[in-house]
């Protein structure tokens, strides 16, 4: 752990404290320890970190209202918790010290104490998010002797104080042309082998560029949905249908600016990734259906909020509903009403997953007759409750 | 009242969010720190971490059962 520390501190102005399983410092590598203490400990991250180490066991990410944020990593014992290393404090990047200083220069205070706030705001390191996220993995491993991904590591941002503020990058399109294409193409081709390996490499290396004036919130949001844009564009050319695509976008973007945390807009981000991957992937699975099929499979995707009956289906290809269930049947393995059931469940998955509706909700926009008939469906399919699934 | 020294000032910040009312730090400059806001506890965090954990002010609290709840952290008695 100590060479560890050093190593950081080749390249950041970072310390190392060590608590107790109960969060209580024992020791750091910081020589004005007990006052730097006091910023790890400005709001209440003792709580979020007792409360991620019940149920958890990779990093945790935490961020203040101010934006000043702290690693904290967890070694355990027989599944229980011996002590957190805590790597920190930091800011992420340029804005919100920017903005701090700004906030604290508005403050009605004497030159002395401003000038000491604002002086030691300087001294506190910046460190870009991919590096961040490089030194949690590190850490974890120098701890645990695990490896992890990017996508292990978890997030709190304590934001009872103010609204959402923070700052840096969650997908980084500058600097990185080469990771931006081959996501493209792991999108295009719908190609989810690669897409978990990619997207652990990929996603936080380089600086991204400014895409607002000095609204970190704004920053990052808008990163996103430039993701979510090329994205959906490059699922196009797989194969994704023009409409789906929008919708999806649609979607998304409006789940992104109704965030309001750095976790959320991580989770929205992994999310629609993976999403656009999978379904370019399902499309291209099912380029052995014959094209009617293939249309009747889109016209259930476009619909599955919608009621859809087997001559509607018949009608749009062309066909009498015994031809076109005979044929559904000899080609996909599935009954059509089977089918549309089974598409039903995935859309719900989706929605548990990525909304705030309620069953209730979402069982009305499936069409299913009634919640408790959702929750049977969702059971037998998936063996746990739509509830349990949410967890 | 005054801060003793050599405080965990992580429990004192809890100690101070758990307050019914809210918990001023004044200085003798006439600065007033209301120590339930995160900027001003930076504030305050700064000047404790340059005047090496001395701090020449005092803690005002709006409602008098917080002194109570604070007694731990700070000097004297109320």
């Amino acid at each position: 752990m100590q060479i560890f520390s050093e190593m950081v501190r080749c390249c950041h102005n970072l310390y190392l404290w060590h608590y107790d399983a109960e969060f209580r410092l024992l020791s750091s590598d910081c020589p004005a320890e007990s006052q730097i203490d006091a910023f790890i400990n400005l709001s209440n991250f003792r709580d979020a970190v007792l409360e991620h180490q019940k149920n958890h066991h990779t990093p945790l990410i935490l961020t203040n209202q101010i934006n000043l944020m702290c690693v904290a990593v967890f070694h355990t014992e027989e599944g229980k918790a011996q002590n957190v290393y805590v790597l920190g404090p930091f800011f992420i990047d340029d804005y919100s010290t920017r903005a701090l200083e700004i906030r604290l220069r508005q403050l009605n205070l004497s030159l002395a104490l401003r000038d000491q706030a604002v002086s030691f705001l300087k001294t506190l390191p910046v460190i870009s998010l991919s590096r961040v996220m490089e030194y949690a993995i590190m850490l974890h491993f120098a701890v645990t002797r695990q490896t992890i991904a990017t996508s292990d590591l978890n997030y709190y941002e304590d934001t009872c104080d103010a609204s959402f503020n923070s700052a840096g990058t969650i997908v980084d399109s500058h600097g990185t042309y080469e990771a931006e294409q081959e996501m493209l193409r792991i999108v295009r081709e719908g190609d989810i082998e690669h897409f978990k390996q990619h997207m652990d490499k990929m996603v936080f290396v380089g600086k991204p560029g400014k895409l607002s004036n000095g609204n970190s919130s704004r920053q990052m949001k808008n990163l996103v949905l430039v993701c979510i844009t090329l994205f959906s564009r490059a699922a196009i050319e797989g194969g994704l249908l023009p409409e789906i695509a929008m919708t999806l976008t649609d979607y998304y973007f409006q789940n992104v600016e109704a965030c309001n945390s750095i976790a959320e807009l991580t989770k929205i981000s992994h999310s629609m990734q993976e999403d656009f991957v999978q379904r370019v992937y399902k499309i291209r699975r099912n380029q052995n259906f014959s094209k009617p099929i293939r249309a009747c499979c889109e016209y259930i995707e476009m619909h599955l909020e919608e009621p859809i009956a087997l001559k509607e289906l018949a009608d749009f290809l062309g066909y009498s509903e015994y031809y076109l269930s005979k044929k559904f049947k000899s080609e996909t393995g599935s009954f059509l009403k089977d089918y549309i059931r089974e598409k039903r469940i995935e859309r719900a998955k989706f929605l548990l997953k990525n909304t705030s509706l309620t069953m209730q909700e979402i069982s009305a926009r499936l069409q299913f007759n009634s919640q408790s008939y959702f929750t049977e469906t969702f059971r037998k399919a998936e063996g746990i409750t739509p509830t349990e699934y949410r967890k | 009242m005054k801060l003793k020294q050599g405080i965990d000032y992580g429990k004192f910040f809890a100690a101070v969010t758990s307050c019914q009312g809210d918990v001023y730090f004044e200085t003798i400059e006439n600065d007033r720190l209301n120590l339930k806001s995160i900027l001003s506890r930076f504030v305050f965090a700064s000047a404790v971490s340059q005047q090496l954990g001395k701090v020449n002010g005092v803690i005002v609290c709006m409602v008098k059962e917080d002194y109570q709840h604070l007694q731990n952290f700070l000097e004297g008695e109320k």
